[in-house]
């Protein structure tokens, strides 16, 4: 006879089973924590391990952060924060390619003169002559041009600080844990900010100890470290020579040259020079109103800042201002427009591009300084960007997720041209 | 023959046999209960469950189906939602024991970040296993039937509390992205369960 009941199947064991197996820990709860925070930590380095031998040129390689970008003829200079310079072929804005990368470590800013590229190394300034950018040559290494990062001068030993995460583990319960939650760690990192239109200098997310700055005018560039600024007659490209320091005061973040004029981003407020005498710049102004979260466009008439909010900028608004800085004795300002989270910002001609962070990018006609709101010609929503850099060939956007590249002959329609994508893109 | 089965079972079971679903029927299994546990710091809590059982009767002994459901734990409240299997040992008798097991994920979803003075407090929810023992009276027509369970619920939740990044950074490996620092605390609630349930 031909039995018709099924044998009953595994699963009522493998059930019970799982019960003991689930059951094991006696219905008591598990509970365990882990507080973790971003911070820096200080890390000691000698400047003459450095001095030993000449960076390195290697193959172009992948951005991974990008941080100030600059624009040399068909070529883009695009710093990695405290890694080197990539230098990009940009002859086809459509089609940038990477062509090599320059290591050096400790780099956060960048200049060109007449083909020689200015860079920093930790405390020395660099130059290579890239004259043919297939072929660089580093020519000379100017020692001890940002000695205030120094903390041991006699030793050569100086601090930067690196990014870390650090990462507490701990059984305990809920209540104890939360009060874990009210250490919350500010973090070190200092934003600097410099977008000059017409020189094509870009933003640098500046992460560690190292805040040196600088730009080129006149023949002579100027650098900026935390407290002082600092003149470099360059004349003779290869061989710039100190020429004297001039002390400005702490959290000095950015610089920026505009028609003889110096306007140095600080903590405090945005200094004016009077640099019509390159080798002896003066004061002419401090414009306490701007800190230094505040990127800063200038054409003859007008300064264009932008002020956010966020964890360095003290002013906790969101607008962009209108400075007259026809006497730049005394910038007065003349109207506030209210933006979402504005970063930095573009000027070209008689538009305006300004960076909304993940809110996007907006482009006004700016020829009427008192109704730029009525002047917005487009709001490009999904277009995250924090920089802006109106190129000769391409508005170039720096955005969280890489750098792409806009036709904006027509200014009031942005055509996508390229977007080079990042590794490790930044967070808006 | 067909009629020699139920002749055995019912000699075998002393009890009158039962209709059962048809195989591929679709049954609905709703049940109501308590989920007892102790917290980690050793207090004892009685938490409610609800869940919802929608499955296909695979052959007479099986059931197959997904379930949706709500479950509340201290500071959570989560809705599990999964894959299902029920395994009845008389089908065909007005009691039978029958077993069970649910695998799914216990999701936070309704409960919402809160934000205050820049810091955000969420819950998110985790992976359940839930293995039961039930019995289950018959109606005779086969198309109700009540239920009364018990079993054990291991559900994994998680909630934080974290300072999000303002500004623009670079991302540092080793902590969530968009985070200047994040509280993590890592749950296991190990639970007993008892439920009624009504199967139509």
């Amino acid at each position: 006879m031909k039995t018709t009941v099924q044998p009953i199947t595994k699963l009522p064991l493998l059930v019970i089973a799982l019960l003991i197996i689930t059951g094991m820990p006696a219905c008591q709860d598990q509970t365990t924590s882990t507080y973790t925070y971003r911070t820096q930590y200080p890390v000691y380095l000698q400047m003459s391990n450095f001095r030993t031998s000449q960076a390195v040129i290697e193959s172009g390689k992948e951005l991974e952060n990008p941080g100030k970008i600059y624009i040399y003829n068909d070529f883009l200079l695009i710093n990695e924060p405290q890694k080197g310079i990539h230098i990009l072929d940009n002859s086809n804005p459509s089609n940038p390619i990477s062509i090599n990368f320059i290591n050096i470590p400790g780099n956060v800013d960048l200049a060109v003169n007449s083909d020689m590229l200015y860079a920093d190394n930790y405390l020395d300034l660099l130059v290579f002559d890239i004259s043919n950018p297939r072929n660089i040559q580093q020519v000379k290494r100017v020692e001890d041009v940002f000695e205030s990062m120094y903390t041991d001068r006699s030793t050569g030993t100086f601090m930067t600080l690196k990014d870390t995460v650090l990462t507490m583990d701990s059984d305990v319960n809920s209540d104890w844990g939360m009060g874990w939650g009210n250490i919350f760690w500010n973090r070190g990192g200092m934003f600097a900010m410099s977008s000059d239109a017409s020189r094509g200098g870009g933003e640098s997310y500046g992460q560690g100890g190292s805040m040196a700055r600088f730009t080129l005018m006149s023949a002579h560039l100027y650098a900026v470290d935390e407290h002082s600024l600092r003149v470099f007659n360059v004349e003779n490209e290869e061989n710039p020579a100190f020429i004297k320091g001039i002390h400005l005061g702490w959290g000095i973040e950015t610089i920026f040259p505009f028609q003889n004029k110096l306007f140095i981003g600080s903590n405090t407020g945005m200094h004016i020079y009077d640099a019509s005498n390159p080798s002896e710049p003066t004061q002419m102004s401090v414009y306490q109103h701007v800190t230094a979260c505040d990127p800063v466009v200038v054409n003859e008439t007008y300064a264009f800042v932008t002020l956010r909010t966020g964890v360095n900028c003290r002013f906790g608004v969101d607008e962009l201002q209108i400075l007259n800085i026809e006497d730049p004795y005394s910038p007065k300002l003349l109207k506030s427009y209210p933006m979402e989270n504005p970063h930095g910002l573009g000027l070209a001609g008689d538009y305006l591009y300004v960076a909304e962070g993940k809110h996007g990018l907006k482009s006004f006609n700016v020829a009427d300084v008192m109704n730029i709101d009525k002047n917005q010609l487009e709001y490009l929503r999904s277009l995250k960007s924090v920089d802006i850099i109106p190129g000769p060939k391409s508005l170039i956007v720096i955005g969280p997720d890489g750098v792409c590249q806009f036709d904006y002959s027509t200014p009031n329609k942005l055509v996508q041209l390229s977007c080079i994508n990042v590794k490790n893109p930044i967070i808006v | 023959m067909k009629r020699f089965i139920p002749f055995i079972l019912f000699l075998f079971s002393s009890q009158i046999s039962f209709a059962q679903k048809e195989i591929g029927a679709y049954i609905h299994h709703a049940e109501i209960g308590t989920l007892l546990g102790t917290s980690s710091q050793g207090s004892k809590r009685i938490n409610f469950s609800l869940q919802s059982f929608h499955g296909i009767q695979l052959d007479p002994y099986n059931q197959i189906g997904f379930f949706v459901g709500v479950d509340t734990y201290p500071d959570f409240n989560l809705m599990p939602i999964g894959f299902g299997w029920r395994n009845i040992l008389f089908p065909d008798k007005k009691y039978s024991f029958y077993t069970s097991i649910d695998l799914g994920y216990g999701s936070a979803w309704f409960q919402k970040k809160e934000r205050e003075n820049n810091v955000e407090t969420w819950n998110e929810g985790g992976w359940m296993v839930s293995p039961a023992i039930g019995l289950r009276k018959n109606s005779k027509n086969g198309k109700l039937g009540y239920t009364c369970a018990v079993g054990f619920k291991k559900q994994y939740a998680n909630s934080f509390v974290g300072v999000p990044i303002t500004g623009t950074v670079t991302p540092v490996e080793g902590i969530r992205p968009g985070y200047e620092s994040l509280f993590e605390e890592n749950n296991i609630f190990n639970s007993l369960f008892m439920r009624m349930g009504i199967i139509f």
